[in-house]
């Protein structure tokens, strides 16, 4: 029942974006080319992002809370997005169709989403997605979450003023140079890759899963509780560390010096 | 010559200094897991600073390893063949209880070690300046 209210309001938010634009692009996708359908909406206090769908989003520079949404155009009966609670941009099939028979959408021919938006709080993705972060500008607290197969993020840094969560029950991996923040907040009961660098003063780390992690920290407080599996490494400068493990993943702390 | 014996006297102090507990430190310093057979480790390192200068006056380490018997016994020697090297120690040994504690100075280093069976709790201060009441 809670869906189908779901899908109805994303209905009726696409029925309203309807006066949106539109035009039809043509993508190549190997050899050949497929028909994309390019939709823009805009939304002025956009803080979260849904997706159910395998999806290219692009955090991008531009018109504040400008987003473009590509997508097959064969795909556009099935396919339901918008605005909802004023705030949360949704992106999954159509609750009121069959699913198609033969779906294109894949990680060739995702669907493709721009989205200028400065004050970015938490995303969401149940499927396949692709992050890039070109315009690192989010809110003070910044939460990304990931129940997909297959959860990238690419950028050269993310910064969130107060504290970046990551939380992931699927596979994630972050290619992601600098974490800027307060507090950085690794939960994973799937796969996690997350290396780089932070300025974070506390780093805490949750896991029952498998995890890569190589952090360099700056920091007071380090802590990592894992019952998982993997290699977690911390260097760099910390007061104080603790470990709790089952052992059976690699925890490497003996680089974490004190400062002088 | 007289400052050369003194430089000397320094090097030997910091080398036996360093190398007083090497064979308990090395147990504690080493990075824990990759054991396919997983036991439980609790591993804690903190620091205390002074709070107007910042600078460290206390080191504090404890691990706690549950279910591991062979890295239980890998402690008791590694307590066994640095404790003679220290200022004040204590032994006791009763059944399969062992407690050790032992005191090393400048700077102060205090080393406690309790193992029952499989369980090993080893707790470690360096006390850098001690602090007034």
């Amino acid at each position: 029942m809670k869906k189908m209210i779901l899908f109805a309001v994303m209905f009726m938010a696409t029925v309203a974006s309807a006066d949106a634009q539109t035009r039809v692009e043509k993508r190549t996708v190997g050899e050949g080319t497929i028909d994309y359908m390019v939709k823009e909406l805009t939304c002025d206090n956009l803080s979260k992002i849904v997706s159910n769908l395998p999806v290219v989003l692009r955090l991008v520079e531009g018109d504040e809370g400008h987003i473009e949404v590509s997508f097959p155009m064969q795909e556009h009966r099935y396919i339901r997005f918008g605005i909802v609670d004023g705030n949360t941009f949704i992106l999954g099939r159509d609750g009121f169709q069959k699913s198609p028979k033969k779906s294109i959408l894949s990680e060739d021919t995702p669907i493709y989403i721009n989205i200028s938006a400065s004050n970015i709080a938490a995303i969401t993705n149940t499927s396949d997605m692709v992050l890039y972060v070109e315009r690192d500008c989010f809110a003070d607290e910044l939460s990304i979450g990931n129940a997909g197969y297959g959860f990238f993020v690419i950028g050269e840094s993310i910064t969130a003023d107060k504290r970046i969560s990551l939380f992931s029950n699927g596979t994630m991996t972050c290619e992601v140079e600098s974490w800027n923040t307060d507090t950085l907040s690794l939960t994973n009961n799937g796969y996690l890759y997350v290396n780089g660098v932070t300025s974070a003063s506390s780093v805490r780390q949750i896991s029952t899963g498998i995890d890569r992690t190589t952090l360099q920290v700056d920091c007071e407080k380090v802590e990592v509780h894992t019952n998982g599996e993997g290699l977690i490494t911390y260097r760099g400068w910390a007061d104080d560390v603790a470990v709790y493990s089952n052992n059976k993943a690699s925890v490497r702390t003996s680089e974490l010096k004190v400062k002088p | 010559m007289k400052r050369l014996l003194l430089v000397m006297a320094l090097l030997v102090a910091g080398v036996v200094e360093s190398s007083a507990q090497k064979h308990i430190d090395a147990l504690l310093n080493r990075d824990i897991g990759g054991v396919q057979s997983g036991y439980q480790c609790t591993k804690r390192i903190a620091v205390k600073r002074d709070p107007v200068s910042g600078e460290v006056v206390k080191r504090v380490m404890e691990v706690v390893i549950n279910d591991n018997k062979g890295l239980a016994k890998q402690f008791i020697e590694a307590f066994k063949l640095d404790l003679p090297t220290s200022e004040v120690c204590e032994e006791q040994q009763r059944g399969k209880t062992y407690v050790a504690t032992a005191v090393w100075l400048n700077p102060k280093r205090v080393y406690n070690i309790s193992v029952t069976g499989a369980v090993v709790v080893v707790n470690m201060q360096t006390i850098y300046r001690e602090e007034e009441n």
